[in-house]
């Protein structure tokens, strides 16, 4: 909390991150007028830093935060491994790309391509067309809270480069499957520089969502200027109703993930293979756990059931064969799937189920996608045969984050069709997880422009207001 | 069809005896232990050839036969199954297509079930009830109603035993329903198909009861399946944040009179309510009802000057807990002050069990004999040791299922103590502690509406409709 550990000996609180694992955590309520900034002008000492001091800050902490000399980091694997849905490999893995996230080189280019620089460092002669006279622009920093997801320790780092480039503040909500990930972070962050703005403008604490008595008092204009949330419909419900005035909302909603494969996949025996390739790594890479992952799998076209199971039986041994960092056979709690594909095999002969199951992987095939589709974990990919390319098309929507699509130049006739039905990202087969501009938009929108407060400065009005006659009447007499 | 009387000496139908000890009818633990062995591998071999969703099971994984009780584990089917069929062929009227996939959970032959022309699932349940099955549906916040493949003969005699249970299990001496029938006022609708209308109309049967003897809050209408779906739906929308209900155009044609129902709900319940205090004042009365509704009922009376309306040799007939209602400490002795009774029979229930699981005088679940249970680990199909006591998933084996599989997974975290360990009451078998909750729909569970809470659901879903569109 601003720079500090705080609570070894405050009240505690316990909390169950699984049925067997349980921890606890200060008692936040007796602590929230330390966690709150009292007014946004406690932002002022991060403008005593330079963009650039705020990018050699990142790149320490990057290098700090590598994962085989940071202990933090160490413990947030070893307790995520247990809560959260990836495996301990996999999670690792993840774990081990943070470092490079805070790169000087790439936190520069990411401000320049989606926010520009001069912004951060000063006011900015923007031109009016037709007007002589230019405003001036500058964008500062917003206190914000952070209700983060557990998924994936990315969000953790970004969280912690966003803030530190926009001048804000942040209270991060520490989601229960990944306590430790922020937590390293903070920790690194304090024992680096304790003192420094940056550092004191991050805080992360744990709290139960819903608690009255800590988000009344924490969502509240007076304290927060921008909740972001990261989260499904029962997060989004804590968190809205407390928007007023003064507050806004930012929510990278919970999104789902598809492709789309033309015919010409089963042209040939080398392009199956070529498709069940990438099917592999779109839908098994990250564990699925990523919401840019695939679940289902649309197939267009008049292919007979056998061979799209055969893709999926390839899908699944191509699956199987990734390296044991960026996919392998884990799940947790995943018994409600499991006995969704059991209840398929036994009383269900329009649908078919191939594979193991969650972890192993398996592939659905049903003539809708399945009702659970948007919740399929371990591995699991629902394939869909539609008759037309629009009758795929038509079942995207703003949910819809991701649509990998295969081949080319179905990815390129489509794009316009499928941007208007709401997607916002479309990538090709086997692209879904090479996440290439750190600085493109996401969700639909721009983090970077939407965290910032922007603020327009206007210059002296001509002719002045000075210069006007005199009516009759008036005058000022000071007593 | 095979009646349930047809295995050998210990048929489920004669285990509620009068001797005193009805509900333990063996010579020790590991005689029933015995029994339940031979009992579970029976039912495996009658019904894998006729169940081919337990055929399907059996063979994916690999179990051709039942040598200790644990082996049956892997074939409990988990009370989800009941509704893995798609929402969709509920909005889109594929009844066909239901029935197909209802078939597979029964032995009853479905092929000749009319889904012509049906409409909506009231309809799709009524053609249903042409064949020997009395289906019953349940409720889930979740919102997908489960079906339950259940027979009439399978309700008579589950009903028998319930009656047998309300002559033998009341230490200070129950009632004999078989030769001395009282009056059953039922604050509840007539007609429908969940677990409480079935197993009402078919005591009224057993019983040989006139419509004189009963008296329904709703006689002439039906708690309606298409309703509670839309309820049940409703709950998940609002926890999952969705969008539409499709609503058929059938029950939309119905709105009008759901909303009269709705409107005259209040004044409905209070003159129910004042017609039996004057109809059955004084009287010994046979009365349904779960506590939360009762302490209502009685703080209105108690209120108005009413008290001990009924006889004292009325029974009660309830479950379900207070289900999170917080009342005050005195409730119960306020319950029984305005009903001027208080013997009370209590049983933890489910739609997926036939029999109950009546409360002892220490507030423990007994488990009749006809059930076989097991706890597993949570979330798991992996069964905790049959001993002492353990904590987890209850799952059973009910004996009494003829033409389904008796082997459920439910969605309750219970603590089940082993007859090693025999409750403080003093009888015999295995027993469940008090306190029984839900697990997460993560861990198998799924939000259920309770009995307690499907009045309140199936009026929000009728005000749904009364003002949808």
């Amino acid at each position: 909390m601003r720079g500090a550990i705080v609570g070894a000996d405050s009240p505690h609180l316990h909390f169950a991150a699984r049925r067997d694992i349980s921890f606890r955590t200060v008692d936040l309520r007796a602590h929230l007028d330390t966690l709150c900034l009292r007014s946004a002008a406690g932002l002022a000492d991060l403008h005593a830093l330079s963009f650039d001091e705020i990018l050699a800050y990142l790149a320490d902490l990057g290098e700090r935060l590598e994962f085989g000399r940071n202990a933090y980091l160490q413990e947030a694997l070893a307790l995520g491994s247990l809560t959260g849905g990836m495996s301990s490999r996999v999670m690792r893995t993840q774990l081990e790309s943070l470092s490079a996230l805070f790169r000087k080189d790439s936190v520069r280019a990411i401000v320049e391509e989606a926010l520009g620089v001069p912004f951060l460092e000063g006011w900015v002669d923007r031109g009016a067309p037709g007007h002589a006279t230019a405003v001036r622009v500058r964008a500062f920093g917003a206190r914000s809270v952070h209700v983060i997801a557990g998924n994936a320790p990315q969000i953790a780092a970004a969280t912690v480069i966003r803030n530190a480039i926009t001048r804000s503040d942040a209270i991060v909500k520490l989601p229960s499957n990944d306590l430790l990930t922020m937590v390293a972070i903070a920790r690194t962050m304090i024992d680096m520089s304790p003192r420094h703005p940056i550092t004191r403008h991050l805080s992360c604490a744990y709290w139960k969502g819903g608690d009255e008595a800590v988000e009344q008092h924490l969502y509240h204009p007076r304290h927060v200027e921008k909740l972001v949330a990261w989260g499904g419909a029962q997060t989004i419900r804590h968190v809205a109703k407390y928007l007023r005035p003064g507050m806004e909302l930012i929510s990278f909603d919970p999104k789902s993930s598809c492709a789309i494969l033309g015919p010409e996949c089963f042209a040939s025996e080398p392009r199956i293979r070529s498709v069940a390739r990438r099917l592999a790594l779109d839908v098994g890479e990250f564990n699925q756990q990523a919401c840019f992952n695939v679940r289902v799998v649309f197939i267009v076209g008049d292919i007979s059931r056998s061979s799209i199971l055969t893709l999926g039986q390839l899908m699944l041994r191509y699956m199987r064969a990734l390296p044991t960092e960026m996919s392998d056979n884990h799940t947790v709690g995943a018994q409600w799937l499991e006995d969704e594909l059991d209840a398929i095999r036994m009383t269900r002969e329009d649908q078919v189920v191939i594979g193991e199951g969650p972890g192993h992987g398996a592939v659905i095939y049903s003539a809708e996608p399945v009702e659970y589709a948007e919740r399929l974990v371990g591995r699991i990919a629902n394939f869909v045969p539609v008759a037309t390319v629009s009758d795929a098309v038509a079942r995207l929507g703003a949910q819809t984050q991701t649509v990998a699509v295969f081949p080319e130049a179905l990815q390129t006739s489509l794009r316009m069709e499928v941007a208007l039905q709401g997607v916002q990202r479309i990538v090709s087969l086997g692209g879904v997880a090479r996440l290439r501009r750190g600085s493109a938009p996401q969700d639909g929108f721009e983090p970077l422009r939407r965290l910032v407060r922007w603020v327009v400065e206007e210059p002296p009005l001509q002719p002045s207001p000075d210069d006007a006659p005199e009516p009759q009447g008036c005058s000022a007499r000071l007593a | 069809m095979e009646s349930a009387s047809a295995t050998a000496s210990h048929a489920p139908a004669n285990w509620w005896r009068s001797e005193a000890e009805s509900l333990f009818p063996f010579a020790s633990s590991a005689s029933m232990e015995e029994f339940h062995l031979h009992a579970v591998s029976s039912k495996f071999s009658q019904l894998v050839p006729r169940l081919s969703a337990l055929r399907k099971r059996a063979e994916s994984r690999g179990v051709h036969e039942i040598k200790v009780l644990e082996d049956i584990v892997s074939l409990l089917f988990p009370h989800t199954l009941y509704k893995s069929y798609p929402l969709s062929w509920l909005d889109h009227g594929c009844f066909a297509e239901l029935t197909t996939w209802l078939g597979s959970l029964t032995t009853i032959d479905l092929s000749g079930v009319r889904t012509q022309g049906v409409e909506c699932i009231d309809e799709w349940l009524d053609e249903l009830d042409r064949t020997q099955l009395q289906v019953i549906h349940t409720f889930g916040t979740s919102g997908k109603l489960s079906f339950i493949p259940r027979t009439r003969a399978e309700f008579q005699s589950a009903g028998r035993g319930i009656l047998r249970c309300l002559r033998d299990w009341p230490r200070e001496g129950g009632v004999d329903l078989f030769a001395h029938p009282l009056p059953i006022v039922q604050p509840y609708f007539r007609r429908g198909a969940n677990a409480i209308t079935r197993g009402v109309a078919n005591l009224v049967e057993l019983l040989g009861l006139q419509d004189k003897d009963i008296r329904y809050l709703y006689p002439d209408d039906r708690f309606s399946a298409d309703v509670a779906s839309i309820a049940g739906r409703l709950r998940g929308l609002e926890s999952s944040g969705g969008q539409f209900i499709e609503v058929a155009p059938r029950i939309q044609a119905r709105r009008e009179h759901f909303a009269a129902m709705e409107r005259e709900r209040p004044a409905r319940a209070a003159a129910f309510f004042r017609q039996v205090c004057a109809e059955f004042g004084g009287k010994d009365i046979y009365l349904f009802g779960v506590w939360p509704t009762l302490f209502d009922w009685a703080q209105e009376g108690l209120a108005s000057g009413i008290r001990e309306v009924f006889g004292g040799g009325s029974i009660l007939h309830t479950g379900g807990g207070l289900k999170g209602r917080a009342l005050p400490e005195n409730w119960q002795s306020r319950i029984f002050e305005f009903l001027g009774f208080d013997r009370h029979f209590e049983v933890y229930a489910m739609s997926e069990l036939l029999p109950a699981c009546p409360a002892c005088e220490r507030g423990h679940w007994h488990v009749p004999a006809a059930i076989v249970p097991f706890v597993l680990e949570p979330g798991t199909t992996r069964c905790l040791p049959r001993s002492g006591r353990q904590r987890g998933q209850f799952a059973f084996f009910d004996l009494t299922a003829v033409a389904y599989w008796g082997g459920f997974i439910s969605g309750d975290d219970v603590t089940l103590v082993s007859p090693d360990s025999p409750c403080a009451c003093g009888r015999a078998g295995w027993h469940l502690e008090p306190d029984i909750s839900r697990l997460s729909a993560r861990e198998g569970g799924d939000d259920k509406v309770s009995c307690a809470d499907t009045a309140d659901a199936h009026n929000r879903a009728t005000e749904y409709i009364a003002t949808a569109g």
